[in-house]
C-alpha cells in the first residue's frame, strides 16, 4: 500500500520537475544579461580584453546561437543521460559543483532544523499550557523578535560576540562533519543559531495557537478526567495532535532553509547551493542554475513526500492515496 | 631604448607609492601560514584564461611572465635572461632562463613559452591575452633556450606586454587542452608557489616551491579565503580567522587610520582603479557634443570621491596620474562650472527629458551614480538610475543600449593599449568591445596608426598630446580620479607590501617577502 503510494507520487514528481526545469530555463534565459561577457571575464572594473572571434567562436561552441527551446532541448537530452552539463564560468561539470556544495546546505539545513524543533516545540507547548502568564509573553515576545529581526544583522551581531568579543568561535568558513566533526560544530553553530531562531519564531507561534486548539477539545478533557497525569495529557495526546499541521509547517520550513539561506551562506561565507544559486544568476550560467533549482526542487518534493507519510504515523485514520 | 627609459619613469613613479606602514620589521621567520580573505574566489583553472583583477593576483603567484619591472619601474629580466630587438623591429629574440623548473620539477624551455603563446593566439581557447597579443605573427623555439616572437609590424610598446602575466605565463607544453574544456588542475607553473588544491568558495591553498629559481616565500602555505562581503571579511580578520584583508572598505580603513581600530597594519594599492563615466555617443541624447560637456562642467569631480570612497580619491582628468610621464597638462577637459554648464545646456538644446545612467550594484557605485544624479539636478538635466548586475551591464554596453555609464579603468606602462581601446572605431556599433561609447574621429584613428609603430619618444608624445587633446575637446569619456585600495592586516603579519596595482606579488615584495610573528 504504502510502496504504490510512494510509486505514484514518484510518478507525479516528473510533470512538476519537468514544468520547473522549463520554467527556470525560460526566466534565465529571458532576464537581460550576456554569460559570454562574463565566461570572458569583462569586468566593470577592467574592461573588455577579448575579440570578437573569441565571442563567436565561444557562442558557437556553447550552441548560444540556437533558439531557446533547441538548447533546452539540448539540456533534457543530456539531463536523461544523467548529465548537467558544463558550468559557463568554471567549465566544470555542474554535477560535480552540485555534489560539492548540496551537502554544506543538507548539514546546515539539518542543524537548523534540529534547533527549531528543539526551540519551537517546548516553547510553543509551554506558552500554551501557561497562557497568559510571563512564560507565555516571554515566549510570544521571543516570537515577534525572531521574525522581525533581519537574518544579516543578527548573524553580524553573533559574530562580533562570539568571535571577536568572546574569541570562542570562527566567524566564517566550512568544514566537513565526517573529516573534521569538532570544527563542524564550532563553524556551524552560529548560522544554525541565525536560521533556526528566526524560523523556530514562527513555528512557536504556530505550536502555540495549535495546542491551545487542542487543550480545548473534549478528548484532552476526558484525558484529564480520568485522572492521566498533565504530562501525559500534554505530550502523549494534546502535542502529537498538533504535530499534524506543525508537520506541514515544518516541511514547508525546510524547503525554506534549502533555498532560502542565501544570507547566511554569505554573511558566514557557508558554500551551500543558496549562494551557488545566486551566483549562477549573476553570471547567467545558466547550466548552474538550471542544475541548483533542480536539485532543490527534487529535495523539497522528497520532504514533502517524507511529511505525507508522517502524516499517516501521526494520525492512522488518514488514508494515503 | 630612450622608449625603456620612459616606460622605466613612469613606473617608478607608481610603485614608490606603495610603503609599509612600519619600517623596521625585524628578522624575517621562516614557515607558518598565511591567509588572506579575497574579494573573489577563481573560476577557471586555466593561467591563460581570466588573467585580469583578482584573479590575475592569484595567478601571479603560480605562474611568471618572461619580463618584469624592478622597483624603479626598469623592464628586467625574468624567465627570460635577454633579449634582442631586430633592426626592422619586427623580431624579437629572447634567451630563455636555464634551469628555471615547472612546479613538476620539467624545466622550462622554449617550446613551452611558444605552446603559450600559439594557445594565447588560438580565438577557441577564450585566454585573456589574445589581444593584448594581437601584434604578434607568431612565435618559435629556436633551441631548447631561444624563443623568437615575430611581430606583424613594428611595435615600441611590445616589451611593456611582457611584464606581466596578463599577456601569457609559462607553463609546460601540452598542459592545457584546447577549447573550452574541463580543466580539473592548474598546470604547473614557474612561480614561488605552487597549487595544492582548491575547495569552491572555503579556500585555494599554495605552498612554497622550494626548486624556485628566484627569492623564495618565507611562509609555507598560502592560503586565500574568498569572501565576498567587505564588511565579512574585515570582521574575519578581527576575529583573527585570516591574517590580510584584500580590498578593505574605505569606512574601515578610516576608521584605521583615524586610530579606533588598534593593531591593523595598512597597506595601499594607490592607483588600483580609475573611475570615470563613458557617454553613448553613437546615439541620442549624447551624440550632442554640447550636451556632453554641459555635464562635463556640471560634475564635481571632489564631491563624488568624497561621498563614494571617504575621500581617498584623488581627481583627475587622463588615464595617467599628475606627475607621470604620459600625464599631458592643460588639455581641453571642461571644469567643473555652473554658469558654463547651464549655457552649455541651453544650447545643446536639451529639452528636460530624463536620461538614463546604467551603473553596476554596489555601495560605492550607486552612491557615484546618486550623486552625479544630484548634481546634474543642478543645471536642470533628469537623470533615472538603472542598477543591473554585471551580465546585464556588460551586454547593455555591448550593444550600445545606454546613454552614460559609469566604468573602471587601469593604465598599462605604454599609452598605446591604454588609450587606443577607448578611441579605435568599433566595427560593429550593435558589438562593440572594447570602445564602448561609439566614438570614431577618423583624424584620431590616423595619428593612433602613426603613434603605435613610431619609434621616436618624442614625436610619440606629440601623437598622443594631439590624440588627447582632441579627445579631451569631443569628451566621450569623462574620467573622474583614481581610487585607492586597501589591504589591512594583523600585527603578526609583517613586510606586506603591495605596488600601485595591488597585486599580491610585485617585483618589491608582497606575500613572498611576507613572514608571520608567532
Amino acid at each position: 500500500m504504502l510502496g504504490r503510494y510512494i510509486i505514484q507520487r514518484l510518478l507525479h514528481l516528473i510533470p512538476v520537475l519537468l514544468m520547473v526545469t522549463i520554467i527556470v530555463f525560460l526566466i534565465v534565459h529571458i532576464i537581460p544579461g550576456d554569460p559570454i561577457l562574463v565566461m570572458l571575464g569583462v569586468d566593470p572594473e577592467v574592461g573588455a580584453t577579448y575579440t570578437e572571434e573569441q565571442y563567436q567562436e565561444l557562442q558557437k561552441m556553447l550552441g548560444f546561437d540556437k533558439p531557446v527551446y533547441v538548447q533546452y532541448f539540448r539540456w533534457l537530452m543530456r539531463l536523461l543521460d544523467g548529465d548537467l552539463g558544463l558550468s559557463l564560468q568554471s567549465r566544470r561539470p555542474v554535477m560535480d559543483i552540485l555534489l560539492e556544495r548540496y551537502p554544506a546546505t543538507i548539514y546546515l539545513a539539518f542543524m537548523a532544523f534540529i534547533t527549531v524543533i528543539l526551540i519551537a516545540l517546548p516553547a510553543g507547548t509551554i506558552a500554551a499550557v501557561r497562557q497568559n502568564t510571563i512564560v507565555d509573553y516571554t515566549a510570544m515576545g521571543y516570537a515577534m523578535w525572531g521574525v522581525a529581526i533581519p537574518n544579516f544583522w543578527l548573524g553580524l551581531m553573533l559574530i562580533l560576540l562570539f568571535s571577536l568579543k568572546l574569541g570562542i568561535l570562527p566567524s566564517i568558513g566550512y568544514e566537513s562533519p565526517f573529516e573534521y566533526p569538532f570544527k563542524f560544530l564550532q563553524h556551524v553553530f552560529l548560522p544554525c543559531i541565525v536560521l533556526g531562531t528566526s524560523m523556530a519564531a514562527s513555528v512557536t507561534r504556530y505550536m502555540r495557537a495549535e495546542m491551545l486548539e487542542q487543550l480545548h477539545q473534549d478528548y484532552v478533557r476526558t484525558a484529564r478526567a480520568k485522572g492521566l497525569p498533565p504530562r501525559m495529557v500534554i505530550v502523549k495526546h494534546a502535542a502529537k495532535n498538533s504535530m499534524i499541521s506543525i508537520v506541514t509547517i515544518l516541511g514547508l520550513d525546510i524547503a525554506r532553509l534549502l533555498g532560502g539561506s542565501t544570507i547566511v551562506e554569505t554573511v558566514f561565507t557557508w558554500p551551500g547551493v543558496a549562494s551557488l544559486l545566486l551566483e549562477g544568476i549573476y553570471a547567467r550560467d545558466y547550466p548552474i542554475v538550471q542544475g541548483a533549482v533542480l536539485i532543490i526542487a527534487l529535495t523539497y518534493v522528497a520532504i514533502n513526500l517524507f511529511v505525507d507519510i508522517t502524516y499517516k504515523w501521526l494520525d492512522p485514520r488518514i488514508k494515503l492515496e | 631604448m630612450a622608449r625603456y627609459i620612459m616606460i622605466a619613469l613612469t613606473w617608478a613613479l607608481l610603485i614608490n607609492f606603495s610603503i609599509p606602514w612600519e619600517s623596521a620589521w625585524g628578522e624575517p621567520k621562516r614557515g607558518g601560514t598565511l591567509t588572506m580573505a579575497i574579494r573573489k574566489d577563481i573560476r577557471v583553472l586555466n593561467p591563460l584564461v581570466r588573467t585580469s583583477s583578482t584573479d590575475a593576483s592569484i595567478r601571479g603567484l603560480m605562474f611568471e611572465s618572461l619580463l618584469t619591472l624592478d622597483e624603479k619601474g626598469k623592464i628586467q629580466p625574468n624567465l627570460a635572461e635577454s633579449w634582442k630587438i631586430s633592426p626592422d623591429g619586427k623580431v624579437y629574440t629572447f634567451k630563455i632562463r636555464k634551469g628555471v623548473k615547472f612546479h613538476n620539477g620539467q624545466e622550462m624551455t622554449a617550446e613551452d613559452l611558444k605552446f603559450a603563446i600559439d594557445y594565447t593566439l588560438n580565438p577557441k581557447n577564450s585566454a585573456y591575452g589574445i589581444r593584448i597579443l594581437s601584434s604578434v605573427k607568431g612565435a618559435e623555439a629556436d633551441g631548447k633556450y631561444t624563443l623568437k616572437i615575430r611581430l606583424k609590424n613594428p611595435n615600441p610598446a611590445f616589451l611593456s606586454f611582457l611584464i606581466n602575466i596578463r599577456a601569457f605565463s609559462a607553463i609546460p607544453k601540452g598542459s592545457v587542452p584546447e577549447g573550452v574544456r574541463k580543466i580539473t588542475n592548474f598546470p604547473p607553473g614557474t612561480g614561488p608557489f605552487k597549487f595544492v588544491k582548491w575547495q569552491p568558495k572555503q579556500r585555494i591553498v599554495l605552498e612554497r616551491f622550494d626548486g624556485y629559481w628566484g627569492h623564495k616565500p618565507y611562509v609555507d602555505r598560502f592560503v586565500m579565503r574568498p569572501i565576498k562581503n567587505a564588511t565579512v571579511r574585515f570582521t574575519a580578520l578581527r576575529a583573527g580567522d585570516v591574517d590580510i584583508v584584500e580590498r578593505t572598505s574605505y569606512e574601515w580603513v578610516s576608521q584605521v587610520q583615524k586610530g579606533r581600530l588598534k593593531g591593523i597594519g595598512i597597506a595601499q594599492a594607490l592607483y588600483a582603479n580609475l573611475r570615470g563615466i563613458t557617454f553613448n555617443v553613437a546615439g541620442p541624447p549624447f551624440n550632442n557634443k554640447k550636451l556632453r560637456r554641459a555635464v562635463g562642467h556640471a560634475v564635481n569631480k571632489e564631491e563624488i570621491l568624497s561621498a563614494a570612497f571617504f575621500g581617498f580619491g584623488k581627481v583627475d582628468d587622463q588615464k595617467y596620474p599628475k606627475g607621470h610621464t604620459w600625464h599631458f597638462e592643460g588639455l581641453p577637459y571642461p571644469e567643473y562650472n555652473l554658469d558654463k554648464a547651464k549655457a552649455l545646456l541651453k544650447e545643446s538644446g536639451y529639452k528636460g527629458e530624463s536620461i538614463e545612467l546604467i551603473t553596476a550594484p554596489g555601495d560605492v557605485q550607486e552612491i557615484m551614480a546618486t550623486v552625479l544624479q544630484a548634481q546634474l539636478k543642478r543645471i536642470g538635466i533628469k537623470v533615472h538610475l538603472a542598477i543591473m548586475d554585471v551580465a546585464a551591464y556588460n551586454e547593455r554596453e555591448r550593444k550600445g543600449q545606454f546613454a552614460f555609464r559609469f566604468r573602471g579603468g587601469d593604465f598599462r606602462a605604454d599609452p598605446y593599449p591604454t588609450y587606443s581601446r577607448h578611441l579605435i572605431c568599433e566595427a560593429d556599433l550593435k558589438r562593440r568591445i572594447a570602445n564602448v561609447s561609439g566614438y570614431c574621429n577618423q583624424e584620431i584613428q590616423k595619428l593612433l596608426k602613426k603613434a603605435e609603430s613610431e619609434l621616436n619618444t618624442d614625436k610619440r608624445r606629440e601623437l598622443f598630446h594631439q590624440i588627447l587633446t582632441q579627445m579631451a575637446e569631443d569628451l566621450p569619456l569623462l574620467w573622474i580620479g583614481f581610487i585607492p585600495r586597501f589591504f589591512t592586516y594583523n600585527k603578526n603579519v609583517k613586510n606586506f607590501t603591495t605596488d600601485a596595482d595591488g597585486r599580491f606579488r610585485w617585483s618589491g615584495g608582497g606575500v613572498t617577502h611576507t613572514w608571520l610573528e608567532k
